[in-house]
């Protein structure tokens, strides 16, 4: 029997007892057990729903498939569980899990996530967000099979959720009158500075870019004539390995992240990086032991593994033919120093693509919108600033060159949207409101 | 882990019975108790947080004395005591006992708490209060139509067929009822919610109407007319248990229409409804206490009673008026609201000058003598009274203060010695509830922390230093007129050669369960072994309540009409709309509220870490289109004002707040934040001597942090 929660949501009043009972059985932190809320801004003619959400404990748990430091376990009856002196902090399975159970504790640096009070359970007793909810919205439940909860906004990603759904959808909000009330909508406020996801992840766009300089050095190396001193990708790669240590929650554990190389997209990038920055390394020592094709080689595989990192979080056609992918912006960047042009041509006409098939990022925040505006237009720029052959404009051609294949490696970011049950929620959300 | 079965003591409709287990003389879990019938779930998030609230690294778990420079240190019990004991007697002797002051909150329900009356009866009495903060004006309606303050069990609203919550906030005031009001719904029951805001309970309603506050008779005498001019009364009901109603069919004058105007309700909304509940065949009405704490409050009660009067919805199962259950007060020679008055002589033992609702200036009204000693327990009337600005001067101009307290509430931060008060796990008691039907026994389930003993020891303890004797009463040596002995009253009492027995009515410490014990038994209607193991309710609850058709006002039947209601509060006769009173300030553009909210009892819990953790800091709620107006945005800082004063703090801006409005939860402590009484003005509803908090008016602007 698989155990999970049941949860009713015409019973559900959004009051927190749940959460504040995970709080002081588990003393995890506040947010473990959390309350999404359907239309939290409470507009007229539409109803609210409240939604008790912790760990659904499934059947194919994408945390621990993604785990590089294999921190979660499944027990019997499928409670995932995640030991947290094993986890690194790395963050990795916030992006994989559909339905924000792990959360990071920054206080801690690692990660914490209901575990379905399995010692409680064990003991016969309900778990304490369970024994808590006043109205009894929330239940215990065991089943041979948990069927999928088949809700529009609820992301169904086929990784099995140990969790029943009911009345969630068959809610209907008041009549409300007057209904003069109605044009009382609250316009949401313009969103300022940087996007979310670079503010709080500088450090892996960080990296990613200095795995990209080094790769692409590494694979000009490897199929032209070029010269590139041997030290330059290897402190590249050495400061890409520290800002990736220094990024996680605790840097102590960092070796945890290649135990997972099996199934773990991530474990795989950080052994390629490791193996990449090895023959750097050894290039630099020894030049000419390690063949150049195998160091390009080597560079191309890393730089697939990079992008694997992500197409295991979001499997959108947005990010599968984005132009900000690692792989492509390598590539493309070692494409502007072959001869003759016919790739770097090819790459840009697909950048262009690419960045045309993308116009509904302009939609976005201030920030993403310039950011996409500048690499759509440095596009063209780039061409007419090499038509005039001068030394000049050649320079300004390929800073621009380089700071547009940035942006667009930023702009991959912004448009990396892992499957989350809050997106989820805007998103079907924002289309009832439309209809 | 040893279980017991416990619950809890809070001023709050559901009074859980819920169950704890103890570990090392520590509570380490709460479950639920499914023996209650009415809350058979979890408790709320405040009951969860005693395991935080208990064992608190703020408690107050040992005697705290003022310095001079403003500072509290910890002092012994003994000494406490034995100041306080030298200040009281001081006190009487110089000024008689109606220069203390014993104020009395809601803090804590219990037998126990009559223990605090008995001391102050012997001690030669004390000033103290009437009145009540909450509910007094819908209490006193409902006793003047319906004679008894009940209603049906709790669960009996899943029965229903329509369930009208009239002003009522179930999901966040009385989270249980939500469990019977869904499987109502699941039974194809309707739900109306009528609230000026969208509060989480309208989100489970099927129709909900705004209308504008303090406008509710309007719409429900407005509603009645509907029902009367369509001929839908039950007239059989009403001519065989109902007094007054052609008087009060002849007295209507409010049409949808003119009710449109007052309310902002549409006519047809308004028709509509009235039908509706006229045709319901089984209709429940709950109204909540929000809507009463109104100069027209006991008014209003009476116009929204009528509707389930003149439809013959009372003494049915499925069907009533909810607004209180007072039948498990079983052990109380007076209910409310009749105790809330005043004595009718002031001057013994109790000098009842000071109305809750007008702290500030009756205090400083009083004639001689003045207060030269406050005792505070159970309450936090710096946060909870109306007029705070008054009620904090009037205290800081009494001499010496004494505090009972867990926490350093606003109160406590102005007193000379708080003593620490009890948790409720630390001494056996008995709980009734005002919702659901049950009696309750709350065990001891472990020992006081620090120097914390039960009140009633305190009291025993006290009444050994100012020396009141066995036989009830006043010992001769200490006679109000008397000599006392202010050098040796800090003394242990062994010292003294007085006898170690129960002062008549304060139980000796030893003796307190046996006290208890004898209430119990003396008391008819259950079996005492089977109250202290699971809730009980009494054999002469009655359920349906009025089943019986026996109605105890002056009539015998039900009265819309009511000559008392002229007598004691010199308001119509009938059921009536009265236009609220602005206190002169009708030209500020803002109806203030301050509800209830889900995380808090009044002042108590908000302190938590638990609670703060989980729940979103309080804000000023006002509309999408005032702040439209004002060019306010959610997380500016605003000043609320009135004549009153000003408070400042963050505003949110929301749709369940409707124009017009502005909403604050009431309890916010000053030192959080809140204080928002200090704009309240103080004011009695217009009847039971209730306090008309949603009276006042404010305006807001937009200020700098």
């Amino acid at each position: 029997m698989r155990r999970g929660f049941a949860f009713d949501a015409s019973l559900c009043v959004g009051c927190r007892a749940c959460s504040a009972a995970c709080l002081l059985e588990n003393g995890l932190q506040a947010g473990t057990r959390t309350i999404l809320t359907w239309n939290d801004r409470a507009l007229p003619l539409m109803r609210v729903i409240s939604l008790s959400l912790a760990c659904s404990h499934c059947e194919e748990p994408a945390c621990a498939e993604g785990c590089p430091a294999k921190a979660y376990t499944v027990e019997g009856s499928g409670v995932v569980i995640h030991h947290a002196d094993r986890c690194m902090g790395c963050g990795y399975c916030t992006w994989r899990c559909p339905y924000d159970a792990p959360k990071i504790n920054e206080a801690k640096g690692y990660i914490e996530k209901c575990h379905l009070c399995y010692e409680r359970t064990e003991e016969g007793i309900d778990p304490a967000c369970v024994t808590a909810c006043p109205t009894g919205a929330l239940r215990f439940t065991e089943q041979e099979k948990f069927e999928p909860v088949g809700i529009g906004w609820f992301p169904e990603t086929g990784i099995g959720p140990s969790l029943i759904l009911k009345e969630a959808d068959s809610l209907k909000g008041p009549v409300i009158i007057p209904s003069g009330e109605a044009d009382n909508t609250e316009e949401e406020l313009p969103q300022v500075g940087l996007p979310e996801r670079i503010r709080k992840e500088w450090s892996l766009i960080l990296f990613s870019l200095l795995l990209i300089s080094a790769s692409a050095m590494m694979i000009i190396t490897g199929f032209t004539d070029t010269l590139i001193p041997a030290l330059i990708p290897l402190l590249l790669l050495t400061a890409a390995m520290a800002v990736s240590v220094a990024h996680l929650g605790v840097p102590g554990k960092a070796w945890r992240a290649v135990i997972n190389i099996t199934s773990s997209p991530l474990s795989q990038e950080i052994v390629l990086t490791g193996l990449l920055t090895l023959i750097a390394l050894l290039n630099w020592i020894s030049p000419g032991l390690i063949p150049p094709g195998v160091g390009a080689i080597s560079a191309l595989l890393a730089l697939i593994s990079v992008d694997r990192v992500f197409f295991a979080a979001d499997r959108s056609l947005t990010l599968k033919l984005h132009s900000g992918q690692a792989f492509f912006a390598g590539i493309y960047a070692v494409s502007w120093f072959l001869e003759p042009g016919t790739l770097f041509l090819v790459f840009s006409m697909l950048a262009a693509i690419s960045v045309v098939m993308r116009y509904r990022t302009a939609e976005g925040p201030p920030f993403v919108r310039n950011l996409y505006y500048f690499r759509a237009l440095v596009l063209p720029v780039v061409f007419m600033l090499l038509y005039p052959e001068s030394p000049v404009a050649d320079g300004a051609a390929v800073v621009l060159f380089l700071a547009g294949v940035v942006a667009d490696r930023l702009l991959f970011y912004c448009d990396f949207n892992p499957v989350n049950i809050r997106n989820t929620i805007k998103e079907h959300f924002a289309n009832e409101r439309e209809r | 882990m040893k279980e017991f079965i416990t619950v809890c003591p809070r001023n709050c409709y559901s009074t859980c019975t819920f169950r704890v287990f103890t570990s090392e003389g520590r509570v380490v879990r709460i479950l639920p108790c499914e023996g209650n019938l009415a809350t058979p779930e979890g408790p709320c998030i405040k009951g969860l947080s005693y395991l935080e609230r208990e064992y608190s690294p703020s408690r107050i778990i040992r005697p705290l004395q003022r310095q001079p420079d403003g500072s509290f240190v910890p002092i012994g019990m003994e000494e406490a005591l034995g100041i306080i004991a030298g200040k009281l007697l001081a006190a009487r002797e110089r000024h008689g006992p109606h220069s203390v002051l014993f104020y009395k909150g809601s803090g804590y329900s219990g037998l126990s708490n009559d223990i605090a009356g008995n001391f102050w009866r012997l001690f030669g009495g004390a000033t103290t209060t009437y009145g009540n903060l909450c509910w007094p004006a819908g209490l006193e309606a409902v006793r003047l139509t319906l004679g008894e303050v009940k209603h049906n069990v709790p669960w009996d609203i899943a029965k229903t067929r329509l369930i009208i919550l009239w002003g009522k906030n179930s999901a966040e005031t009385n989270v249980q009822e939500m469990i019977h009001i869904d499987r109502a719904r699941k039974n194809g029951a309707r739900v109306v919610v009528i609230d000026p805001r969208r509060t989480p309970t309208a989100d489970k309603a099927d129709i909900l109407l705004r209308p504008r506050p303090g406008t509710d008779a309007a719409l429900a005498l407005a509603m009645a007319k509907v029902i009367i001019d369509r001929n839908l009364v039950d007239k059989e009901f009403v001519s065989k248990n109902v007094a007054g109603f052609n008087e009060f069919a002849a007295s209507l004058k409010i049409t949808p229409l003119n009710a449109q105007e007052i309310t902002g309700i549409p006519a047809e909304a308004i028709e509509e409804i009235a039908v509706m509940a006229a045709g319901a065949g089984q209709l429940t009405v709950v109204a909540g206490y929000g809507l009463q704490r109104y100069t027209n409050g006991g008014q209003t009660i009476r116009a929204i009673l009528s509707i389930p009067v003149i439809t013959g919805m009372i003494g049915r199962s499925g069907c009533g008026f909810n607004f209180a259950n007072l039948q498990s007060y079983i052990f109380d020679d007076v209910k409310e609201p009749l105790s809330y008055y005043p004595d009718k002589e002031s001057d013994k033992p109790f000098r009842r000058a000071i109305s809750m609702a007008r702290f500030g200036p009756d205090f400083f009204a009083l004639p001689e003598p003045g207060i030269e000693v406050a005792w505070i327990e159970r309450g936090n009337p710096v946060t909870q009274l109306p007029g705070s600005s008054e009620v904090i001067s009037a205290l800081q101009s009494v001499p010496f203060k004494v505090v009972v307290e867990q926490f350093m509430t606003d109160t406590a931060a102005m007193a000379d010695i708080i003593l620490p008060a009890k948790g409720i796990f630390e001494q056996a008691d008995i709980v009734g509830s005002y919702w659901n039907p049950y009696v309750q026994y709350k065990p001891a389930v472990t020992d006081p922390p620090g120097e914390v003993m039960p009140e009633s020891e305190i009291y025993w303890r006290l009444a050994q230093m100012v020396r009141l004797t066995t036989g009830g009463g006043v010992d001769s040596s200490v006679e109000v007129s008397g000599e006392t002995q202010d050098g040796d009253a800090g003394l242990p009492l062994q010292g003294r050669g007085m006898d170690h027995n129960s002062v008549s009515g304060i139980p000796a410490p030893g003796d307190y369960d046996a006290w208890l014990t004898e209430r119990i038994s003396s008391t008819p209607g259950f079996v005492r072994e089977e109250l202290m193991q699971h809730p009980v309710i009494p054999e002469q609850n009655e359920n349906p309540a009025y089943a019986d058709g026996h109605f105890t006002t002056p009539s015998g039947k039900i009265e819309l009409w009511s000559d008392s209601a002229v007598k004691l509060w010199g308001v119509n006769p009938l059921p009536s709309y009265e236009p609220l009173d602005d206190f002169s300030e009708s030209h500020l553009p803002f109806r203030l509220m301050t509800p209830n909210i889900a995380s808090r009892i009044h002042s108590q819990f908000g302190n938590l870490e638990v609670v703060k953790s989980v729940i979103e800091a309080p804000a000023w709620e006002i509309s999408v289109a005032d702040a439209r107006r004002l060019q306010l945005k959610s997380g500016d800082t605003v000043r609320v004002f009135n004549s009153r004063g000003e408070v400042k703090g963050r505003v949110k801006v929301t749709t369940r707040v409707r124009s017009g409005s502005i909403v604050f939860p009431n309890g916010i402590w000053c030192a959080e934040g809140g204080g928002v009484n200090r704009l309240i003005h103080p004011a009695e509803t217009d009847m039971g001597y209730g306090a008309a908090f949603h009276n006042t008016r404010v305006d807001i602007d937009k200020v700098t942090p």
